[in-house]
């Protein structure tokens, strides 16, 4: 298997595994299909952003998947990330527009050293970790077939046993997606 | 001299119509006082360990109103005022107020997450609170996962 095969195959099986998930919560009055597309910036903890592409799919009026990637390349290290989220929405103060949700998510990271002069010392890892979405989502524009949504969601990962001193990392990606309903 | 009954009476008199004053004007503060504890993350690469025991950084006082209009101080997130949203013990919050960070001080909005029991006189939950400011540098977002007591007034 290629190297460029395998750094992503973690983040294909991950996209499929969010899709299988989000079928099998479909009701048979559900919503058309929802896809989306868009932007979003990434902070992870140093009040830094890092831009990421969003990938939205909505089976019905409540449950969502979602799937965020980005990256940066510095020196010999190449670094990617992803995260499948999985959750439920439900509209808040009276708001058809403005919505909670919360839900589970699923981060993969990978780390990649190359060195032109040096392929033997060359290595990569990936890590991964489970934790919790808490999110807002607001829509800019909702027609029937059409939709611009602005979202604030935040993926909390327990920090280990520090967890037990409430200690948590946290991906916040302020993101905006168009999408159309198929 | 004047008849100590008279004198007697007299304060009698004025105490009584001290206390109905009072309890015609005084205003009904009905509502949860809550002390939280919890490591906010202040934009240094994430938060540290609560504190045993825990110190300043690692408190917050919130006044949560019968309406659901909560009032919160800590170190950071900061100073903020928002209105809940309820579904049984759980809830979401939004407001806005002002916004303390390692890498400065601004105005922004401010969302929470979390859940409280239902008890009459003392409550106990744990909540997320997260928040963004835009300062002279940029964005900062600092945000605390925090536990605490509240009671019951």
């Amino acid at each position: 298997m290629s190297r460029r095969s395998d750094r992503y195959g973690s983040f294909i099986y991950l996209f499929s595994m969010a899709l299988m998930l989000t079928i099998s919560v479909a009701s048979p009055e559900a919503h058309a299909l929802e896809v989306a597309t868009g932007i979003g910036g990434v902070e992870e903890g140093d009040d830094r952003g890092q831009s990421a592409a969003i990938l939205h799919l909505g089976l019905s009026s409540q449950w969502y998947s979602r799937f965020y990637i980005w990256g940066r390349s510095y020196g010999p290290v190449t670094e990617t990330n992803g995260i499948l989220a999985f959750a439920k929405q439900t509209e808040i103060f009276g708001s058809k527009s403005l919505t909670a949700s919360a839900g589970f998510s699923l981060m993969a990271n990978q780390t990649s050293i190359s060195y032109k002069d040096y392929p033997q010392e060359n290595s990569s890892f990936t890590n991964t970790n489970i934790g919790l979405l808490l999110g807002l989502r607001y829509n800019i524009v909702s027609t029937k077939s059409f939709a611009l949504t602005a979202s604030w969601d935040s993926h909390l990962f327990a920090a280990g046993d520090a967890v037990l001193l409430l200690v948590t990392g946290r991906k916040q990606i302020l993101g905006l997606t168009a999408g159309v309903a198929l | 001299m004047k008849n100590p009954c008279q004198k007697l009476l007299k304060n009698i008199v004025c105490s009584l119509l001290v206390v109905e004053l009072l309890a015609t004007s005084a205003p009904s503060f009905a509502g949860t006082l809550t002390l939280r504890l919890g490591p906010p993350s202040v934009g240094q690469g994430g938060a540290n360990p609560l504190g045993l025991p825990p110190g300043p950084a690692d408190m917050e006082f919130a006044w949560i109103t019968e309406s659901q209009w909560e009032t919160s101080f800590s170190v950071s997130p900061g100073l903020l005022v928002g209105k809940r949203h309820k579904w049984g013990g759980l809830y979401t919050g939004i407001g806005g107020g002002i916004i303390i960070s390692s890498n400065g001080v601004g105005l922004g909005p401010y969302t929470s997450f979390g859940w409280e029991s239902s008890g009459s006189f003392l409550r106990y939950g744990i909540e997320y609170k997260q928040a963004l400011g835009m300062v002279s540098s940029g964005l900062i977002s600092p945000y605390a996962v925090r536990a605490g007591l509240g009671i019951v007034f």
